[in-house]
């Protein structure tokens, strides 16, 4: 009786406070999230993924490539770095109700719905945030499914994802943001709102500087030979039969991508999938073969076919375009799209 | 495993979940004696077997230091113990610091020589779960200590996983006796248990890891920093270390209290001290008392004459400084702490400071200047520091995150100092059972937020 009123009392509290708590300071999200509260109702597209759709797709290039078939169509980039299949989940089922009857289309980066986390992920706060229960149970199915299939650190994964639901409950480390919101406070932004409402939520990558990005920075330019040979191997190697290959279906959550697509369906909404020009090295290999599960996938990651957007030109670091070819990639993508709106919701092919 | 984890708290509720559910005494000394080795292996599971060792070595001793044999018996047996454990201490703590010592004692006297260095870890707790069995064996040798048949007893005695891997260090005189009763849930004090958990979380999480965040980069750029932000840096490690130290005894007493069991007071509001001698009267008192009791009285104590007093003094804090760490800047901390005991007692200082409260700005400068010694990476790191407080550095930075840190260790202090003069946690504990519950419960949803991010591990895990 005793242990349950204190369970209440901790509850009934947890809720006050997460009720109470401000953005999360220096966070993209949160940014958007504030932006779209607001003019939500305006846009027609959301486009969500990692920073190659965060830096690379430029609503108002992008926007303007549609305005033939669909006039006045307005995109808000909703991606953020590192965004895997779980978080964009989680992101969608957050902006969905802040969007209006015009929201007619959604585009997403084909990430894998993955249990992996960046290390010590749990303890940011954007990590935290999109551990709902219903994220968290996924997360931790998806890691056991693993654990099942391959050897991987799949337990450590559980337990992380566990944590981290378990902290998002607890409103844990959430101080600053419990201050900022009682307060009032304004807390450190990431990006300004009328730069938001100017650029629609996509940001050049010039303007944004992680902290490690000088390092990959300079490791590209000092080992463009590495880049350049994993450019070749993509030429070399059909992106068809790359993309054939079986992988493990824990590796994708083939029936977390149909779950997420019935269900945007379900509510209207058509779905299309935009993989930007990656480069099959490292962790991208994953998330290129990621694709292969995904339907109607607009492939840029192709060189056979985009090759302006694999010269070292063209390229910040060895994963992100620089923000001229970033525009160049919207104006295609938006192309694309364009093409496939003219075509209607029902013709899926790869590009 | 660290008490401020998630994964603590789990394993804490399933084993007083099973502890209680459990009939029989045996049945839950072996859950126990179980879960404690499953916590330690946690840490690191090859050092299960050095545990087990000293469990076994000390509970044959002990069966042999009856009374009626041979003194010369029960001398080598004792001779034994001490050798067995302090030797383990010497190969895995102190080897490459004496080595070390040697090698350049004997480069000064202008011999070469390249002593052996060992490639250990530190397993985690040594030095807290050997003195324990020291207690025992030492205890079984003067006679103060009926001999423990039960292997059981003894293992768990040795093993007892709330206070093993950083104490509070348990006699066997205080905690077998314990072992003999079945506890009984009824007789348990929940609420000041429950309270005091709460109290070593927040100051473990809240304020030790918080103001961690910047103490270690102050530490660590002192050249670059002003004498103020410098003695802000040794101040908040002050409060750091007592946090994160009192916070584990803290919560190390509350789960044993919330499975019947009493662990010894480790602090007694030693910041609040108004003389070292006090000081040393309330800070890591089962350490201290340890010293006092197995080395500082059988040493002569104050019966032999001042001189002699003052040199069991020094030598007393010169070893409790190198129980701490094998390094010179654990010796030096020691070493200024016995400096200032000899000095209180030869001048009479201390029981005339603890009068007025110049005697607690005296023990938090003595204190604080010494800390930097200890939370220094050498000697001369410390020297540098201590330099740049006193205005000898050229340095003018302010690290990032200082005023939340000030702002946390002054909103500890003032806690602390309305704790010591109320007696909040003895109010707390008082609070009918539903009022209790409901604040227990909306307390913890409060504190959660202001936890610092990432789990820090306990200081003193590594001595």
């Amino acid at each position: 009786m005793l242990l349950l009123a204190a369970l209440v009392a901790f509850g009934a509290t947890t809720v006050v406070v997460g009720r109470l708590l401000g953005p999360i300071p220096g966070d993209e999200l949160d940014d958007k999230f504030a932006h779209l509260e607001q003019f939500g109702h305006e846009y027609n597209a959301l486009i969500l993924g990692a920073s190659g759709t965060f830096h690379g797709i430029d609503p108002v290039v992008f926007d303007a490539q549609l305005e033939a078939v669909r006039p006045g169509w307005k995109s808000f980039n909703l991606g953020a770095r590192g965004m895997l299949g779980l978080e964009t989940d989680a992101v969608l089922r957050r902006a969905l109700p802040l969007m209006g009857e015009r929201l007619e289309l959604v585009v997403l980066e084909p990430k894998p719905f993955h249990p992996w986390t960046y290390r010590g992920a749990d303890e940011i706060a954007r990590v935290q945030r999109w551990h709902t229960p219903r994220q968290t149970w996924r997360a931790l199915l998806l890691s056991l499914e693993h654990a099942l299939d391959r050897e991987t650190n799949s337990l450590r994964w559980a337990w992380q994802h566990v944590r981290t639901g378990a902290r998002r409950i607890g409103n844990y480390g959430s101080g600053e943001r419990l201050m900022a919101g009682l307060t009032g406070a304004n807390p450190l932004r990431f990006v300004e709102p009328e730069t938001l409402l100017e650029r629609r939520g996509y940001l050049p990558i010039e303007t944004f500087e992680p902290p490690d990005a000088p390092r990959r920075r300079r490791r590209f330019t000092e080992d463009l030979s590495a880049y350049q040979a994993a450019v070749a191997g993509m030429l070399q190697t059909p992106i068809e039969p790359v993309l054939q290959e079986t992988l493990p279906i824990g590796a994708i959550a083939g029936d977390l991508v149909a779950g997420q697509r019935a269900w945007l369906e379900g509510l209207g909404l058509q779905v299309l999938y935009l993989m930007p020009p990656y480069v099959r090295r490292g962790q991208f290999e994953q998330i290129l073969d990621a694709a292969r599960g995904y339907p109607a996938v607009i492939q840029f990651a192709d060189p056979d076919r985009f090759l302006e957007l694999f010269e070292p030109a063209a390229r910040l670091d060895a994963q992100h375009l620089n923000a001229a070819a970033a525009a160049r990639l919207s104006e295609l993508a938006g192309q694309a799209v364009a093409e496939r709106l003219a075509a209607g919701p029902n013709a899926e092919s790869e590009q | 495993m660290i008490f401020t984890e998630l994964r603590f708290l789990l394993f804490f509720g399933l084993v007083f979940a099973c502890h209680w559910a459990l009939r029989g005494a045996v049945a839950r000394k072996l859950l126990l004696l179980g879960a404690s080795y499953g916590f330690y292996a946690a840490w690191d599971p090859r050092f299960l077997a050095l545990i087990l060792a000293s469990t076994v070595v000390d509970f044959l001793i002990g069966l042999g230091l009856n009374d009626d044999r041979p003194q010369t018996f029960r001398r080598a047996l004792l001779a034994l113990s001490l050798t067995f454990n302090l030797g383990l201490l010497a190969v895995f703590k102190y080897f490459n610091f004496f080595a070390d010592a040697l090698g350049a004692l004997l480069a000064t006297l202008g011999l070469e020589a390249s002593p052996a260095s060992l490639d250990l870890i530190l397993p985690v707790g040594i030095s807290f779960y050997t003195f324990q069995t020291l207690s025992y064996t030492i205890d079984r040798y003067r006679g103060q200590l009926a001999v423990e048949r039960s292997p059981l007893d003894f293992a768990l005695f040795v093993g007892f996983f709330p206070q093993l891997v950083a104490g509070p260090i348990v006699r066997a005189a205080e905690f077998l006796p314990q072992l003999k009763h079945k506890p009984l849930f009824w007789s348990v004090s929940w609420r000041a248990a429950l309270v005091l958990f709460l109290f070593g979380y927040a100051k473990k999480a809240l304020i030790a890891d918080r103001v961690a965040a910047f103490v270690d980069p102050a530490f660590a750029a002192a050249p670059e920093l002003g004498a103020l932000m410098l003695w802000l840096a040794a101040a908040l490690y002050f409060v750091q270390i007592y946090c994160d130290f009192s916070g584990y005894s803290d919560m190390a007493i509350a789960c044993a209290a919330l499975l019947g069991y009493r662990l010894p007071l480790n602090f007694a509001f030693p910041i609040l001290a108004r003389s070292v001698t006090q000081f040393w009267r309330r800070w890591h008192i089962s350490l201290s008392s340890w010293f006092r009791d197995y080395l500082y009285i059988p040493l002569g104590g104050n019966r032999s004459g001042r001189a002699r007093t003052y040199v069991n003094l020094a030598l007393v804090f010169l070893l409790c400084g190198l129980w701490h760490g094998a390094a010179w800047t654990f010796v030096i901390w020691g070493a200024l702490h016995g400096a200032a005991l000899v000095l209180e007692r030869a001048t009479g200082l201390g029981p005339r400071l603890e009068r007025t409260p110049l005697g607690l700005a005296w023990t938090l400068f003595l204190a604080t200047c010494a800390w930097v010694f200890f939370r220094a990476a050498d000697p001369s790191q410390a020297l540098q520091f201590l330099a740049g407080m006193f205005g000898a550095g050229s340095g003018a930075d302010v690290p990032a995150g200082w005023s939340t840190a000030a702002w946390a260790g002054g909103l500890f202090l003032g806690c602390h100092a309305l704790n010591a003069r109320f007696g909040l946690e003895q109010r707390l504990a008082r609070v009918p059972d539903l009022p209790f519950a409901l604040a227990y419960g909306a307390t913890w949803a409060l504190l959660l937020p202001f936890a610092a991010s990432g789990y820090q591990p306990f200081i003193y895990f590594q001595f």
